[in-house]
């Protein structure tokens, strides 16, 4: 089965999943065989400070591991979207920041070499 | 706060611009899927030919932000310091203008920032962008879903899937490791700088977690067995790493090495405001196999094929565990992290010079060789001999300042590797003469009366305790000797 293609459209059918990710830990239960079910969870894992499986999981991969048996922990929701703007330096900002670091720069001499490596 | 990557662009091409006798920005020989060019940035100062070359890799994974902003910022910095002849401070790190001039003056230090352009655009654009976009953005065909992770896709025990390595195009894991090995133009553009340029020490920086990242990927790390060597593993199998159990060879000189820059690193990132980065090997990221990855791929080289120069590969994992993912990733202040970050890579800058290279083949045209084979082929052999590499390449920075400074110190520093060179190429039986001692301990005893540093007071005189007992004796005894005593400083 494919799975919806998130990158060129968030939009679902309507009422089905809302525009949003999960932050969450996967937790084995009993039915669960074996120890290295956590290699093959195929989840967006992120690391975890205190040796968690954690993850950023989509709706669909809330329900696909639900299904097969596990546990999940979810903490927090994250509006599927872009970069916030305000977070983007803007070109005006980009420029008075360069210009300010290269003020008086522009001619200055290149400081004498290490005698031994100048080009002889 | 986070540039486009038009504005990283920029600051390459203004630096470039400015100061056209530091710094060079090439156009890379692989645009990216969606056809915008990629560029690296080479600064250098000072004349002379052949030089290590210093990489430094960012924005690989798109939304891990600020590493190409930290990257950027850190060349121009440079550039200011050393035109300036000033120092540089971040946090309560610090190097002086001596520090900065000498690894301009002996490196080729290169940058890709933006290794995955479409990527970071992906992130910013406003209409239909994904600021968790981690991949580039190619349209795998027959399928719905986009992009290749750049940092799964390199040739090195490609096609072994993992917990963060997958073999479908549409994995949740969003790291998918491409239909071939280098598939990608984004990633064959660092096979490219290695091929074509002599990259000693190479960083590729990531996000988050606070881990300074060294081999191996696929497997756990082992100085024991030498016997396992990756070449020897099935590729492509889209299948979990075989046999059960493996474990991949490292040389403990390697290893040693590892461990000892990697922990130089996380002591400068700590001084900058108290953040701890902890020493892991990739393995240990997720506990579990991860492939394809560029900096097991730039170390694996050399043993792929013994023809290549080594390339020391190190990954660094800027930033906080936040608790919050989107923040981790994207923090609303990334200052005080990229702080870290330069800190960090200007440290490992620094631990990427070799003086003897430098003073030997860079200044006076010699080869050293001989000098390289000895420390890799008997020294690096025992635990002794790894101690006087270690106490080499501690002392190297701070005194190579100090020989630099004075240009009789530095003729001398030429003279003694020239001798030291004539003695190890010469029959094993070449004696070491009362003149040689001689001459090396007046060497160390004026850089000891030079250097206010306590340690490196303290490690001068171990050697010079050494060498005072290698007078009359054949290089063949004194070698083994050094291998089989350990550096011990004087207990008064
Ligand atoms: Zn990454």
């Amino acid at each position: 089965m494919k799975r919806p293609k998130m990158a060129k459209s968030h939009k679902r059918e309507p009422g089905s999943s809302p525009n949003v990710r999960f932050e969450g830990t996967v937790h084995a239960t009993r039915s669960i065989k074996g120890k290295d079910w956590a290699n093959s969870l195929d989840v967006d894992r992120v690391p975890d400070s205190k040796g968690r499986i954690k993850a950023i999981l989509s709706i669909d991969d809330c329900v696909r591991l639900l299904e097969e048996g596990f546990e999940l922990r979810l903490h927090r929701a994250q509006k599927i979207g872009p970069l916030d703007r305000s977070l983007i330096v803007t070109d005006k900002a980009f420029k008075k920041w360069i210009d300010g670091q290269l003020s008086g720069m522009k001619d200055k001499p290149m400081p004498e070499p290490f005698a031994e490596t100048r080009d002889t | 706060m986070y540039r486009t990557v038009s504005q990283l662009d920029s600051v390459m091409g203004i630096l470039a611009a400015f100061f056209p006798d530091l710094c060079s920005r090439v156009e890379l020989p692989n645009r990216s899927i969606q056809g915008r060019p990629i560029y690296a940035l080479r600064m250098r100062a000072g004349g002379g030919g052949a030089r290590r070359g210093v990489l430094l890799v960012g924005g690989m994974h798109a939304r891990e932000l600020m590493n190409p902003d930290a990257i950027v910022e850190l060349m121009l910095d440079l550039a200011l310091s050393y035109l300036n002849e000033t120092g540089r401070s971040y946090g309560g790190a610090s190097w002086s203008a001596l520090d900065v001039k000498i690894m301009l003056e002996t490196l080729d230090i290169w940058i890709l920032p933006c290794a995955n352009p479409d990527g970071r655009e992906f992130v910013m654009q406003q209409v239909g962008g994904d600021r968790m976009w981690r991949q580039n953005r190619r349209d795998n065909p027959g399928t719905p879903c986009d992009g290749v992770d750049l940092n799964r896709n390199s040739d090195f025990v490609w096609g072994v899937t993992g917990p963060a390595t997958s073999c479908n195009p549409c994995s949740s894991t969003r790291s998918y490791l491409g239909p071939t090995p280098f598939s990608e133009p984004e990633s064959k553009n660092i096979e490219y700088l290695c091929d074509t340029h002599n990259i000693k020490v190479f960083a590729d920086v990531h996000s988050f977690s606070e881990f300074v990242l060294y081999p191996w990927g696929h497997a756990p790390t082992q100085t024991t067995d030498s016997t396992k060597v990756f070449t020897g593993l099935a590729t492509g199998t889209c299948a979990p790493l075989t046999p059960a159990g493996y474990k991949e060879y490292m040389t403990p000189r390697d290893f040693s090495r590892y461990r000892t820059v990697s922990q130089r690193v996380a002591d400068r990132i700590r001084q900058v405001r108290g953040r701890n980065y902890v020493l892991k090997s990739v393995f240990e990221v997720y506990n579990g196999t991860t492939t394809g990855s560029c900096s097991d791929y730039v170390y694996s080289r050399h043993i792929a094929n013994a023809s290549r120069n080594k390339t020391y590969g190190f990954a660094f994992e800027t930033g906080p565990n936040t608790g919050n993912d989107v923040l981790s990733f994207q923090p609303t202040d990334p200052e005080p992290i990229k702080r870290d970050a330069k800190a960090g890579l200007l440290a490992l800058i620094q631990q990427s010079i070799c003086a003897i290279d430098f003073i030997g083949t860079s200044l006076f045209g010699l080869s050293v060789e001989s000098i390289r084979t000895i420390r890799d082929r008997m020294l690096a052999n025992t635990e002794a001999g790894r101690g006087w590499i270690n106490l080499f390449e501690r002392v190297q920075f701070p005194l190579l300042g100090i020989v630099l400074s004075d240009r009789t110190l530095t003729k001398e520093a030429a003279t003694l590797v020239r001798r030291v060179k004539t003695l190890t190429t010469q029959h094993k039986k070449a004696i070491v003469s009362k003149e040689d001692v001689d001459r090396g301990i007046a060497f160390l005893d004026e850089l000891a009366k030079r250097t206010t540093d306590k340690k490196v007071k303290i490690d001068l005189s171990t050697v010079r305790r050494f060498l005072k007992g290698a007078g009359g004796q054949d290089v063949e005894k004194v070698i083994a000797k050094l291998g089989k005593s350990k550096p011990a400083p004087n207990k008064k």
